[in-house]
């Protein structure tokens, strides 16, 4: 049972921590919110259920993270650079885009939730009484080794210090020659692409529909102000929490109340902590 | 003098315009004249105060929910329609307590919180609310669909009213917007900005409960999914393009955006409306970044 739930929280923190991380690099960058990121994972699920009869599992994995990481130059053009420092605007405009991705996703596969079938389902492992399906495991581990890589790039690679600079502050960063159009649409093709891993993994364990988008991207939230925005630790500790208490809720409570579990603590916590757990550093001119 | 008359020459037009409607349009604009009173309390809240709200649909089902329970238990429609927007105004107060002290992005997602919690209380509680079922038949009183236009009509413009009045020549409105400039200042000039912003959650919140209560009594269905976060982002969606700090906008914004995609319904397909409905809010955004609101500004000037 304990390793039931244990597993399961960890297969939710993992699609949310991929979803919440990609959010918050975004925002970290732009300083903007991408309320689209909710449809980059339907559309990774989706892309990815089409193509894996053809080219396998990972294959299909590859090819939703290409097809997000188009995606993101997409929203970066119309949803993110004619805004900038228009924060209302950008938030409504990625809004306008979400309305477009999940309506475009219906009218291609359809409204009815599918069942996304791969090898990995089937087949699972004994620990002790339970048997824990393989794609679980899976998920779990793409999961961790994906934001390993987010965290090997954001601190050791060019590219990574490029992000940090921007976020820090965007003027000077551009002052010392970094391209802050590109660091941008890079950073949102990067968030897309772990939008797109997170469905292509989760897609197998749940259904997938067009609207599945909305569940993830609310629990992102949550774990994000959980974590205090644009913390990518912060935010990976914010998720791993949510999910862990659905998973427990699930279990001891109802699951017809997992997101109100997810928002009643997201409450709960800003009442009491106004900036998140782990709150960001906030300049303010006085 | 004579921009009074135009102005009671537009009303008079506005007040007479059913009669030229069928049934399909003229519901189609009581809708969208309910939906603007929702819209209004954005303006209250985001344009005119700076408050970022996204659970607006939270206090529109409380305002609906009540009128309909209470109606359906057989306490007068006009009562109980006060009671929701009573209690609206309280959930407005109590959130604003720890909402007063949160900023910028952990605002809207606070808010988004509270507005999920209300959804899923009226999805869960199936006792009360039926739940997901609907709460059918709510007896609100015969009254035929040109008053209907005409009481939609009257209300809208009075809180338009008042609302320009609380912008242009009241000190809150000054108060209000001193807080979304400059919150700092604002404290400095001895404002309490905490009481400021509570006041503007509970008059929002009650805003957007009497929406709801008009909602339930026009309607007279009603289920929780009316009331999600996908609605308070179009609240948001419909003041944005109308200019934030724009009620008159708003309105025009919340008529263009409920009656062009419902025209186009009869096209079939519903997907396409709405993909007609996002396409429009990116244009608007993009080639007029200050909504319909900036560009009555600048042909007034």
């Amino acid at each position: 049972m304990l390793t039931q739930i244990l597993i399961n929280g960890l297969v939710l923190s993992g699609s949310y921590a991929l979803v919440a991380v990609g959010l918050t690099l975004t925002f970290g960058v732009m300083r903007m919110v991408n309320f689209a990121e909710g449809q980059s994972v339907m559309i990774g699920a989706f892309v990815a259920y089409t193509t894996v009869p053809y080219v396998g599992y990972v294959g299909a994995i590859a090819a939703a993270m290409a097809v997000n990481a188009v995606l993101g130059i997409i929203l970066e053009r119309t949803a993110f650079r004619p805004f900038r420092g228009v924060e209302l605007n950008g938030l409504i405009a990625s809004m306008g885009m979400s309305i477009i991705l999940i309506n475009v996703a219906e009218l291609v596969w359809g409204t009815t939730p599918r069942p996304f079938e791969t090898l990995y389902n089937e087949t699972s492992i004994n620990f002790g009484t339970v048997g824990i399906s393989v794609q679980r495991l899976i998920c779990v581990a793409a999961s961790a080794a994906i934001l390993l890589g987010l965290w090997w790039l954001v601190q050791y690679t060019s590219l990574g210090r490029k992000f940090r600079a921007v976020s820090e502050d965007h003027e000077t960063a551009s002052a010392m020659g970094i391209d802050v159009n590109q660091v941008s649409r890079l950073a949102l093709v990067i968030g897309s692409m772990m939008a797109a891993s997170a469905g292509a993994l989760t897609g197998p364990v749940n259904m997938i529909a067009p609207d599945m988008g909305r569940t993830e991207m609310l629990n992102a939230f949550a774990a994000i102000i959980l974590g205090g925005f644009g913390n990518v630790n912060g935010t990976i500790l914010g998720a791993l929490l949510i999910g862990m208490i659905q998973s427990l809720g699930a279990v001891y409570i109802s699951n017809a109340y997992s997101t109100s579990i997810a928002f009643g603590l997201l409450v709960l916590t800003l009442i009491f902590f106004p900036r998140g757990l782990v709150p960001e550093r906030v300049d303010e001119n006085v | 003098m004579s921009r009074r008359i135009l102005l009671i020459a537009a009303v008079a037009i506005l007040a007479a315009l059913p009669l030229t409607f069928g049934t399909f349009w003229i519901n189609m604009v009581i809708t969208a004249l309910i939906f603007s009173l929702a819209v209004f309390s954005v303006n209250l809240l985001t344009g005119l105060t700076g408050l970022l709200s996204f659970g607006q649909a939270g206090f529109v089902g409380i305002g609906a929910y009540t009128l309909g329970v209470l109606a359906k238990q057989g306490h007068p429609p006009i009562l109980a329609g006060l009671y929701g927007v009573l209690l609206a105004m309280l959930c407005g107060f109590l959130l604003g307590l720890p909402a007063a002290r949160l900023k910028g992005h952990y605002l809207a997602i606070g808010t988004l919180g509270f507005g999920i919690l209300v959804y899923q209380l009226l999805t869960n509680s199936v006792e009360v609310t039926r739940g997901p079922m609907g709460l059918i038949g709510i007896p609100t009183g015969g009254v035929d669909r040109q008053t209907w236009y005409l009481i939609m009509l009257s209300v809208c413009l009075a809180v338009l009213a008042a609302l320009a009045y609380i912008d242009r020549y009241s000190a809150l409105g000054v108060i209000l917007k001193m807080v979304r400039h400059d919150e700092i200042a604002a404290q400095a000039s001895g404002i309490n900005t905490f009481a400021v912003k509570l006041i503007a959650f509970t008059v929002s919140a009650g805003l957007a409960g009497l929406s709801g209560a008009l909602f339930a009594a026009y309607v007279r269905f009603l289920t929780p999914d009316l009331f999600n976060e996908q609605e308070s982002f179009r609240y948001m969606m419909m003041a944005v393009v109308g200019g934030i700090g724009s009620p008159l906008g708003g309105i025009i914004a919340s008529l263009m955006l409920t009656m062009i995609p419902e025209g186009l319904r009869m096209l079939g397909e519903d997907n396409y409306r709405l993909l007609v409905y996002g396409t429009m809010v990116l244009f608007v955004l993009w080639f007029l970044p200050s909504g319909i609101g900036g560009l009555i500004d600048r042909l007034r000037r």
